[in-house]
């Protein structure tokens, strides 16, 4: 058995095109028999379980896929924001804790995802590296982010440039590293988060200047004793630094601050019925819950499965007839060696057992390649999906 | 290296979700200490012990002696604030400071939120222009409120229905002292209704604005010591002049609370009657 085992590697061994051929070409029949559906399943998985941690999401009414895409992958998508209103509104309810997010910032490409305190309890999130942000400007890194970028804790960035070349758009802001979230294997990992207030920061509706009472004359239009009219150049302040934080004040009203929607916790199954149903109620907001948009997603690719699994099937007859082609097509070229066997004595069933053996040589190198390209497969997705 | 064995491993099946899947989420924060309320001044620390069961536990973050209004959190006390089952804070002046600081907001109670519209706006914000946001002033609500016991009652109200969310088992025993500080409000509800009939002459006077919902209550003028009508009698809430119809009532500042001997209505009835007093002997 073991003389058998070794003459066929050795064979094997001696024609590397010949067995590489072959075994690439059972990789690659493997590979796309398998992959489909490993990338299903894996993708059903990652969504699923990442639409399962957020029980419902409210946005503003728009593209219900496009408002779960942002609010659970903190990817730029083209829906209207919602207010802060709107979401204490649905806090008053009671039914349930409603942290708010605003997901259109980026640092370095980057997501920088504004939170309320909220989302790290309920995400359950650790710092492995310092603390979550406390004050204005400051950010905590997700996992991959800070090795990606080498920023440490007491590091400082600068948010993107949103309008290159629309100047009324708040310039950048500073931000400040004071943490470094644990590695949760999801999208959090490839992420930036500071709290809700620095992105309203960024945005310039909450801004910090010297008080107006004390700025130099050359800043100062006019002045009397209750009013003053500064300059229109006066620059507001980007890098709110703790000491100026007493500074920072905005003039809207704090029910009109935008934010791209709200990630609801409801406290019951039940409340979270009735808090979809209170939302979607005057429409003016939308709740959907995530886990229901995933199932429907991967409904239709199931309802396309009868079709994949005729692909599936012909591909697999196509796959075996080729292994057995190339099983007969070296048998064939080894016709002279085999006889050569027989003259010598060779029992039959030992160049059939080294026939078997051959080939099984080429299916276990292409079953290990194809776990190979299905694995680089799966962890294509996962970058895709920021998993 | 790790990450493809295990991106291997899940894609053929030998991790479960639970290795392969996210992790993250969680419905219990952790971290929180149960029936711990946070308050932000003596005030509503008074208040709150009249209305909490025992099984809960009320603490002032700001750091005693220390002025609310001028106060800066250090990271400690915002860790601390994070832990709170409840926070309570005024809603107006007293929490300055927590404005820009990243606080779990589900967990906060406003007291104003109650009584929004009753509001006094301060009047001592400087209106300034800059920028394109045109000519604005940062004016806020003045604090104070708790000592009109018309705006305070349903402040307690509200507050009760918050302490029950937190703690349900406790529902019956939270209610009943709520009757019972209730009925400590009487008193000195009873002492505004006594001033208000009488309609006084006098003016309060103060150089914090915190007094301006009492002077509304009982209709009369809160100056400033600077804009004293001295052909008016005037009662000093600190300081003050000497004169014949000038009196003086040495108040505690109105965000200090020190009432470990007495009940939160009883000592309201006690200022308001010594304020009854003094308008008596200034007219």
């Amino acid at each position: 058995m073991r003389a058998l085992a070794r003459l066929a590697w050795l064979y094997a061994s001696r024609t590397p095109v010949q067995t590489a051929i072959v075994s690439v070409g059972v990789a690659v029949s493997l590979a796309l028999l398998v992959t489909g559906r490993v990338l299903i399943s894996r993708a059903e998985m990652s969504l699923t379980a990442r639409a399962e941690a957020v029980p419902l999401v409210a946005g503003a009414p728009g593209s219900r896929f496009d408002l779960a895409l942002a609010l659970l992958y903190f990817r730029p998508t083209p829906i209207a924001p919602m207010t802060m209103g709107d979401v204490e509104d649905a806090a008053t309810l009671g039914r349930g804790v409603v942290v708010p997010v605003h997901a259109s910032l980026t640092a370095g490409g980057d997501p920088v995802v504004a939170v309320g305190y909220e989302f790290f309890e309920q995400r359950a999130l650790a710092a492995a590296e310092g603390r979550f942000p406390i004050r204005l400007g400051e950010a905590v890194l997700g996992w991959d982010t800070a090795r990606r970028s080498g920023l440490v804790v007491g590091d400082t960035f600068r948010t993107d440039r949103r309008e290159l070349f629309d100047l009324s758009v708040a310039s950048p802001i500073v931000l400040r590293v004071v943490g470094v979230l644990a590695h949760t294997g999801s999208v959090d990992d490839g992420a930036v988060f500071v709290d809700i207030q620095t992105a309203w920061l960024a945005e310039g509706i909450l801004h910090a200047h010297a008080a107006a009472a004390t700025l130099p004359d050359d800043q100062i239009q006019t002045r009397t004793e209750r009013s003053v009219v500064v300059e229109p150049t006066s620059r507001t302040e980007r890098d709110v630094s703790a000491a100026e934080q007493a500074d920072v004040h905005m003039h809207a009203d704090p029910r009109s601050l935008p934010v791209t929607g709200a990630l609801v916790f409801p406290a019951s199954d039940k409340d979270l019925t009735i808090l979809q149903t209170r939302l979607n109620g005057d429409g003016r907001l939308q709740a959907v819950r995530p886990v229901a948009l995933v199932r429907e997603l991967f409904d239709v690719v199931f309802r396309l499965r009868p079709v994949l699994d005729g692909v599936t099937g012909l591909l697999a007859a196509t796959s075996i007839a080729m292994i057995v082609l190339a099983a007969v097509l070296a048998a064939r070229l080894r016709s002279e060696e085999f006889e050569a066997l027989d003259h010598l004595g060779t029992p039959r069933s030992f160049v059939i057992g080294l026939v078997v053996a051959q080939t099984a040589i080429n299916l276990l190198l292409g079953m290990l390649l194809a776990g190979l390209l299905v694995a680089g497969a799966a962890w294509s997705l996962d970058r895709w999906l920021g998993v | 290296m790790t990450r493809l064995v295990l991106t291997l491993a899940c894609s053929i099946g030998v991790l479960g979700p639970a290795g392969c899947g996210d992790r993250s989420g969680s419905a219990a924060p952790a971290g929180l200490e149960q029936g711990l309320v946070i308050t932000s001044t003596p005030v509503a620390a008074a208040l709150l012990r009249e209305l909490v069961p025992e099984s809960m536990t009320v603490e002032v973050v700001v750091p005693e002696g220390a002025d609310p209004l001028g106060w800066q959190a250090d990271d400690a006390a915002v860790v601390r604030l994070r832990q709170a089952e409840l926070i309570v804070f005024h809603g107006t002046g007293p929490e300055r400071w927590s404005r820009t600081l990243s606080l779990p907001s589900s967990r906060i109670h406003l007291l104003a939120d109650t009584v929004r519209t009753g509001l006094i706006l301060s009047e001592e914000a400087i209106t300034h222009s800059h920028g394109l946001g045109g000519e604005h002033s940062h004016r806020e609500p003045v604090f104070g409120t708790w000592l009109d016991p018309a705006m305070l009652r349903p402040q307690g109200e509200q507050l009760v229905e918050a302490l029950i969310r937190i703690e349900p088992g406790q529902e019956t025993l939270i209610r009943a002292n709520l009757a019972a500080w209730i009925g400590s409000l009487r008193e000195a509800s009873a002492v505004v209704e006594r001033m208000r009939s009488l309609e006084p002459r006098s003016q309060l006077v103060a150089d914090r604005e915190g007094y301006a919902y009492l002077a509304r209550a009982l209709r009369l003028d809160l100056v400033d010591p600077e804009d004293v009508d001295e052909t008016r009698p005037s009662v000093w809430f600190h300081g003050g002049i000497a004169g014949d119809d000038v009196v003086t009532l040495g108040w505690p500042d109105p965000l200090e609370w020190s009432a470990e001997s007495r009940g939160f209505g009883e000592t309201l009835a006690q200022r308001l009657a010594s304020l009854e007093q003094a308008i008596a002997e200034a007219e």
